[in-house]
């Protein structure tokens, strides 16, 4: 099951986006439509997230109508893997423990 | 043209630029500046969120609309000339400020910019320029802090600071109008937040019935107490427990026995007998009506049977008539003894009745008579079932349930016209603030406003400080770097004297005070008049230029040493260095040895140049590993390193020299 997001991990996606976001506008590389429609959207489904499986639903749709926060999404689901990754090894400790104990 | 036609409405033009700023492709600087200070300044933690909503505005320039004016008039409790005035200056504030913006960008006249707001539709009731101008100017001119700022000028003059100092141009314009636009309806969003109320329906033309019911219930109450003799409370109780009406006579009458102190009674065992008694006299009733009946039937057979027929179908018919009498009598007989035997059964129950019974029965006889409305008193006048007071009191207590409930109704509508009279008042209340800040938001904009100009200004001036600084750094480090060799473009000229002087100032008023008279002379300090040279006396300079020498001294004391120590070898290598040692004549005693020339320091000298840099000396020797190699080097080749060698190797790692050791090593004496 996908671990929840707590009020402070949204806090910090809602810091990042807005960080990256606003890079992309004062190099003038989105506009001021686009950033509106953006905006709209981030806000729209950040309001509705509740754990890193939708997280990154929303940020994979995110980076395709806006690309340049692929690498976001990259990092994110990268995150996900290696915690997903650290659960398999940490079950299968527990089952090697209890075959061989 | 005719006098009745509109005026013309120039189209508006803008520039290029203008376009840009008013956002259709990149975001103006301003929209960028608002992002960055939401995202930094939120102080709940909040500001990417805040800046994704300001972002969602895109490059709008916050303004207001009668849209926003009219959410005003949903203050139920604030008067209507006070909305008014307060709708008005937000609408003729706005105005203004759109016409100011405007008419500057576009450069064109403010009755056209008027004319264009008028045709947008964007407000209702748009009042003439000159009204609007006057309006806005005296809202703002009556705010404090332009009172303040403008203290004792007439309103001319401060109607002239308005427009030509604080709101002059049309940055400054759309920066209030934002700050202005967005306190507004900060304010004006906050009454749609307000808790809806409604009114309760009906409470005022009940209030007068349930007074009425109240009356009447009372009257009930009282004619109850009276004929049962309770009190007033315990019959109240009674139809407060939402008791059946046959289980309220119960109570009633069981608590009027116990109001005779009469404890432990069996009522349903006197209620039995009583009504037995009842029975006993109803059927006692009926069984004389039947005898009554009886006789009738005997005194129709008498004639029946006496009378004779003459034909044989006279005959039947006589002989059938009297068998039907008869069977009439028979039933009428049955009866009467169904009814005798039930009368027989009852009496004898009475009978078997222990005494006391039956005179608890007898007393209790008038009470239940009042509350049962049934009369057992045999011998008495029958009371039947529904007697005059018997009745009133089912009647009493059929109605008064009804009466509490109608009552209870108007009591809860008045419940619920309290909490609505609470949440009125709450709501009042917040109305009431509301109004406060919507009437404090335009000088509180002003206020914002200022305190950003100031800002700016506070930003300037550190800025043009530091540049200034800057300046007077640059200056420094370029006298500094041609003072003691410098390269006229063919060669390179070494000012020996300088370097002798300003090694001199070290050893002669110590490191400390001899490197703060170098950057003195450096600078060039000047006695007040600005003529003479004051550089290397120190009682001489005022605050300021002790305070400019030690500020540049705390910045490059590691270039001045670097360049003073770095300079003195490289000049002494140059042409200056030579070794003599003079012995006396026939003698190997030596009479002297040592460098001349301008820079030549003496053993003396050095100690003491060493013990004033010892710690940084130490501390740049041991950090190099190249020293350290230098070190070793010369050890293995017999050379101990005195103080002067340590000195140069000093000087050296300053230099970033050290590679070249080596060819050092072999000129260096032994020490």
């Amino acid at each position: 099951m996908d671990q929840n997001l707590t009020s402070e991990e949204k806090k910090k996606i809602y810091e990042d986006l807005f960080d990256i976001t606003f890079e992309e506008l004062k190099s003038k590389k989105l506009t001021v439509e686009e950033g509106q429609i953006l905006a709209e959207f981030v806000l729209d489904n950040m309001a509705t997230l509740k754990n890193r499986g939708e997280l990154l639903i929303f940020l994979e749709k995110l980076s395709k109508k806006w690309p340049f926060s692929n690498n976001y999404y990259l990092k994110n689901k990268g995150e996900k893997t290696l915690t997903e990754d650290k659960r398999k090894i940490e079950e299968l400790s527990k089952k090697l423990n209890s075959f061989i104990n | 043209m005719p006098e009745s036609a509109s005026p013309e409405i120039k189209a508006t033009k803008f520039k290029p630029q203008q376009v840009i700023e008013f956002g259709q492709e990149s975001p103006t600087d301003q929209t960028l500046k608002d992002l960055h200070k939401i995202r930094q300044e939120d102080q709940k933690g909040e500001g990417a969120t805040k800046g994704f909503e300001r972002l969602k505005m895109g490059n709008k320039e916050a303004s207001l609309s009668q849209a926003d004016i009219e959410k005003i008039d949903n203050l139920m409790g604030v008067k209507e000339a006070i909305r008014e005035e307060i709708k008005g200056e937000i609408r003729d504030v706005d105005i203004f400020l759109e016409v100011a913006i405007r008419s500057q960008r576009e450069n064109v006249g403010e009755q056209v910019i008027l004319n264009e707001i008028k045709k947008s539709g964007k407000w209702k009731d748009i009042p003439s320029l000159s009204e609007i101008n006057r309006n806005a100017l005296k809202a703002m001119r009556e705010s404090p802090v332009i009172r303040a700022y403008l203290t004792g000028s007439s309103d001319t003059d401060i109607n002239e600071a308005i427009i030509t100092s604080i709101l002059s141009t049309p940055e400054s314009l759309v920066e209030f109008r934002q700050l202005y636009a967005q306190l507004k309806k900060a304010e004006v969003d906050r009454i749609a937040a307000l808790p809806q109320l409604k009114e309760v329906e009906g409470k005022k033309q009940k209030e007068d019935k349930r007074d009425e019911l109240w009356e009447k219930s009372n009257r009930h109450i009282e004619a109850l107490k009276t004929i049962t003799g309770l009190e007033e409370s315990k019959i109240v109780d009674l139809f407060n427990q939402d008791l059946e009406q046959a289980q309220i006579i119960e109570q009633i009458f069981q608590q009027a026995l116990e109001g005779q102190n009469v404890q432990g009674v069996d009522i349903s065992g006197i209620k039995k007998t009583i009504q037995s008694e009842v029975t006993i006299k109803s059927l006692g009733d009926e069984i004389r009506l039947i005898d009554d009946s009886i006789d009738g039937i005997n005194e129709r057979l008498a004639t029946a049977e006496s009378t004779s027929a003459t034909t044989k179908t006279g005959k039947t018919e006589r002989t059938n008539q009297i068998k039907a009498i008869k069977a009439e009598k028979e039933r009428a007989e049955a009866k009467r003894a169904n009814k005798q035997k039930t009368v027989d059964r009852l009496n004898k129950e009475f009978l078997d009745l222990t005494d006391e019974f039956k005179t608890k029965i007898s007393s209790y006889k008038d009470i239940y008579k009042k509350i049962f409305g049934q009369e057992a008193a045999p011998g008495e006048e029958q009371i039947n079932a529904r007697a005059l007071v018997p009745v009133h009191i089912q009647k009493l207590i059929e109605d008064l349930p009804k009466l509490r409930k109608e009552i209870k109704d108007i009591e809860d509508l008045e419940t619920a016209d309290k909490e609505y009279q609470k949440q009125l008042g709450q709501r009042k209340f917040e109305e009431e603030d509301i109004i406060r800040q919507l009437k404090t938001v335009l000088n509180d904009s002003l206020i914002d406003f200022l305190v950003k100009r100031v800002d700016t200004m506070n930003e300037l001036d550190i800025k043009r400080q530091t540049n200034e600084k800057d300046e007077r750094f640059k200056k420094y480090d370029k006298d500094a770097n041609k003072r003691y060799i410098e390269f006229d473009g063919k060669k390179h000229i070494h000012y020996r004297t300088k370097i002798r002087s300003d090694i001199d100032a070290i050893l002669k008023y110590g490191k400390d005070d001899g490197e703060l008279i170098i950057v003195a002379r450096i600078l060039d300090i000047k006695d007040a008049a600005g003529t003479a040279s004051i550089s290397d006396d120190m009682t001489k300079w005022s605050e300021d230029q002790m305070a400019e020498v030690k500020k540049i001294h705390d910045q490059r004391a590691g270039e001045l040493r670097k360049n003073l120590f770095g300079s003195y070898y490289k000049s002494r290598l140059t042409g200056e260095r030579s070794w003599f040692k003079i012995g006396k004549p026939f003698t190997k005693d030596i009479l002297f040895e040592g460098t001349l020339g301008s820079l030549a320091l003496n053993d003396a000298q050095f100690e003491n140049l060493a013990g004033q840099y010892g710690t940084e000396m130490e501390a740049a020797i041991s950090s190099s590993k190249q020293a350290q190699e230098v070190l070793k080097g010369l050890k293995e080749k017999g050379i101990n390193p005195n103080i002067n060698m340590k000195w140069l190797l000093y000087i050296l790692i300053a230099l970033g020299l050290i590679v070249g050791i080596p060819a050092i090593i072999s000129v260096v004496k032994p020490g």
